[in-house]
């Protein structure tokens, strides 16, 4: 009897002491796991900081905007996430960004803007774990997934605020208009827009006596001719090949990847004359030494290096790239100079488009309005803010695109391109996964582990499935078919 | 008889231990019976990014008769079972030379110090390391075979559709046979000198020595490395996709690569889910038998 006693009493009191140790680290553990989040967030973001942090920043004026504000805001916190790390000083459009948001928050002291800045790889699967847990910030950069973010019904619709304040279609360049457009509703503000443009090494052309290709004929032409004068490949592309390679070869060849028929419905495409030809040309480009032998395995980076290393001499790239290029040379990674021309054609002269827009998140908690998110938003469009930062690529607005023009030359090119450029694919649920599957198959032509006729047979099965899926079954529904 | 004493002998004298693994027992089904449940019941939902689980429709089977009849599915099967097998036989038959090696030699110790780093080293970085190694563009590999004449054009290791799984198998191998190496390595210390010298005696040549002594000795460590090796391979994710991201073509997806995609790129939440499901189930087998082995080595 004494011993079970003791064993009780023992027993008790080690679960006492269990007990309260558990009670102690679930309270710091729920420190620990909130500082864990945070940090993690830290980590994943690089940097996040609220604007108002800014010290190094040369401050100035605060632009004043037609605002639609009708009262000072209450005390909140806006959260912005963004490809853009506002705290890089080589980013001179991201310390703008800052800078900006500064005089915006002079102009509004109850309003934070926290910026938070995830790296181009992370952002699109951060965004989506961020969106599922029910924590997304409130103002978001995102392209492609305007339908699927609207479908889960998190963006706020934003039709009328771009109304109210004077914006209209007719103010953006239309493929990023686009963009943020799902069933005649504006649910996003276009904020940047890009083109691709055939960038090439001037030094080795004129080395080759040979001009900038104007087709892809000509280009095949020169390959060999290029490599004996030059030792170097005449073109590059980075194996996120949908975007700088095969679909302009598609669209230049008069084609789409999906095309929508008489009752509104999306068709996969893949296997008109149109896309069998340009892949077909694609791997005669691949097969004939034009491009670096294993190309498909490049990533952009590595064809940046191999750019300025001066192996190879072109590449079809945007006008993102343009700061770095004089950021680049200046620092003696590289001396040639940089030409630019149009994408070489099949039949004419296309390119592809692409592009970043800001949404306002809906609260799940209340913490924001979405009034001053998109205050915020129109006060960054303002050309006088416009003007105090390079925004990366092409503006959105027309006008402002061309005062860009008017300061730097190679802007004449982008913005003659864009007047044939389209985004690879209508954005329609299961964008990424299309374009994914537009690759493999396209990979799989060009590398010839199947026949071209048979990888398009099976890529517009696989296209045609997505789309099915996707938005062919909403228009269904909503046609009674 | 036998089965109630060896219960018996598992079974706790007081019953405070049950009090005292309450804790760990809560917090262990929490973080990971509760998961697993809510993967399963989202399996069988529609649940996607715009379908939240618990809006979500209850859809009976139909994921995983849609996954089942996807012909992709069972090429990555197929293509994961093959990057399975590969690495785990390649990796452990030079674990197994090399440790064998190793054993006798006076600096043995030392080079297993040396040859155990890979094992060591984080995964991102081997990925990046044998990337740039394995590159046709600046790649030491391809210097070396262009400069010894065997080739005269680079091989594009990771870039070409054929290769690429190759390539990461390589890597893969390198990364793993430490393992395989330093656990056959201390089975091999624990081999008794009487039978050695016994067989020295008996006239027993390298080979029989090898093969009815040690192999046979090495077994348990042998049987836990492949079963380990068979669960950690199968689903290796991080290696892969960073250096192929499941390209060129889709050559190197394996069924990590193919769930992450499906969940996290595309936001089908739920097909996801039933895969997860599935090669869950198809783990099962594995786990039982590597918790059954430890339990009978543990009577033994």
């Amino acid at each position: 009897m004494k011993k079970i006693s003791w064993s009780f009493l023992s027993s008790v009191i080690i679960l006492t002491i269990i007990i309260s140790f558990t009670l102690i680290g679930c309270k710091a553990t729920e420190t620990t796991v909130t500082t864990a989040v945070e940090t993690t967030a830290a980590v994943t973001t690089a940097v996040e900081t609220t604007a108002a942090e800014t010290t190094a920043v040369e401050t100035t004026a605060a632009v004043e905007h037609k605002s639609l504000l009708t009262e000072e805001p209450r005390v909140q916190t806006i959260e912005f996430a963004s490809v853009v790390d506002v705290n890089d000083p080589s980013l001179p459009y991201g310390t703008a960004r800052k800078e900006i948001a500064d005089n915006y928050m002079k102009l509004h002291p109850n309003v934070t803007i926290k910026f938070t800045y995830i790296p181009y790889a992370d952002f699109f699967p951060q965004m989506v774990l961020r969106v599922a847990a029910g924590n997304p910030p409130a103002i978001m950069q995102h392209g492609y997934a305007t339908s699927e973010f609207v479908k889960s019904g998190l963006l706020v619709d934003m039709s009328s605020y771009l109304e109210q304040s004077g914006w209209s279609k007719d103010d953006f360049w239309p493929g990023i208009w686009d963009l943020t457009t799902y069933n005649d509703k504006q649910y996003g503000v276009p904020f940047t827009l890009d083109t691709r443009t055939l960038q090439y090494n001037a030094d080795l052309f004129a080395k080759a006596g040979i001009n900038p290709p104007e087709t892809w004929d000509d280009l095949i032409k020169n390959a060999k001719t290029f490599k004996d004068a030059t030792g170097a490949n005449i073109i590059g592309t980075p194996s996120s090949l949908v975007w700088e390679f095969i679909t302009p070869l598609v669209f230049s060849n008069g084609g789409q990847w999906i095309i929508q028929d008489d009752q509104g419905l999306w068709k996969a495409n893949a296997e008109s004359t149109e896309v069998l030809e340009a892949v077909a040309k694609a791997k005669e480009l691949s097969d004939s030494g034009a491009l670096i032998p294993g190309w498909l395995g490049d990533d952009y980076t590595v064809i940046m290096n191999l750019f300025y290393q001066g192996k190879i001499a072109s590449w079809i790239n945007g006008p993102w790239q343009f700061s770095t290029y004089d950021t680049e040379k200046k620092a003696g990674t590289f001396n040639f100079d940089v030409g630019q021309a149009l994408v070489p054609m099949m039949k004419v002269h296309a390119s592809v488009s692409g592009g970043w827009s800001w949404y306002t998140m809906k609260s799940p908690s209340n913490a924001w309005d979405t009034d001053v998110c998109w205050d915020i938003i129109n006060y960054y469009l303002q050309p006088e803010n416009l003007a105090k930062g390079w925004f990366d690529s092409i503006p959105p607005t027309k006008d402002y695109s061309k005062v860009i023009a008017a300061n730097d030359n190679r802007y004449d090119i982008v913005l003659k391109t864009l007047e044939n450029s389209q985004f690879p694919l209508k954005v329609l649920p299961n964008f990424w996964e299309m374009l994914d599957t537009i690759v493999k198959y396209s990979t799989q032509a060009i590398q010839g582990t199947k026949t071209i006729d048979q990888s398009m047979k099976e890529l517009d099965v696989e296209l045609q499935k997505l789309l099915d899926q996707g938005e062919n079954a909403s228009i269904k529904e909503a046609k009674g078919l | 008889v036998k089965k109630e004493s060896r219960i018996n002998e598992y079974k706790p004298r007081n019953q405070f231990v049950y009090l005292a693994i309450l804790p760990a027992a809560l917090i262990m089904s929490i973080v990971l019976v509760v998961p697993i449940l809510f993967n399963i019941i989202g399996s069988f939902t529609n649940m996607d990014l715009n379908v939240p689980l618990n809006k979500s429709n209850f859809v009976g089977a139909y994921n995983y008769i849609s996954i089942l009849k996807d012909t992709n599915f069972w090429t990555i099967v197929l293509r994961n079972l093959w990057w399975t097998i590969a690495v785990l036989s390649f990796a452990f038959i030079i674990g197994l030379v090399l440790a064998i090696f190793l054993k006798d030699q006076k600096f043995g110790k030392f080079f297993l110090n040396i040859w155990i780093v890979p094992w060591a080293m984080p995964e991102i970085t081997t990925a990046i390391v044998w990337v740039i190694l394995l590159s046709p563009d600046f790649g030491p590999f391809n210097f070396l075979l262009k400069n010894l004449h065997i080739i005269s054009t680079p091989i594009p290791w990771l870039s070409s559709g054929r290769l690429a799984l190759w390539g990461v198998i390589i890597t893969a191998v390198w990364k793993f046979f430490p393992f395989n190496m330093a656990m056959i390595y201390s089975g091999l210390q624990t081999f008794p000198e009487e039978l050695h010298d016994a067989a020295k005696v008996d006239g027993v040549n390298a080979w029989q020595f090898f093969w009815h002594l040690q192999l046979p000795w090495i077994r348990p460590v042998v049987s836990i490395v492949s079963l380990l090796g068979f669960i950690w391979v199968f689903n290796w994710f991080s290696l892969i996709y960073a250096m192929t991201r499941g390209g060129p073509g889709g050559s190197t997806d394996i069924l990590a690569i193919y769930i992450y995609k499906r969940a996290i790129e595309y936001f089908h939440t739920s097909e996801a889910a039933t895969l997860s499901v599935l090669v869950l189930l198809f783990m099962i087998p594995f786990i039982i038998l590597f918790v059954r082995y430890n339990i009978s080595k543990k009577e033994n």
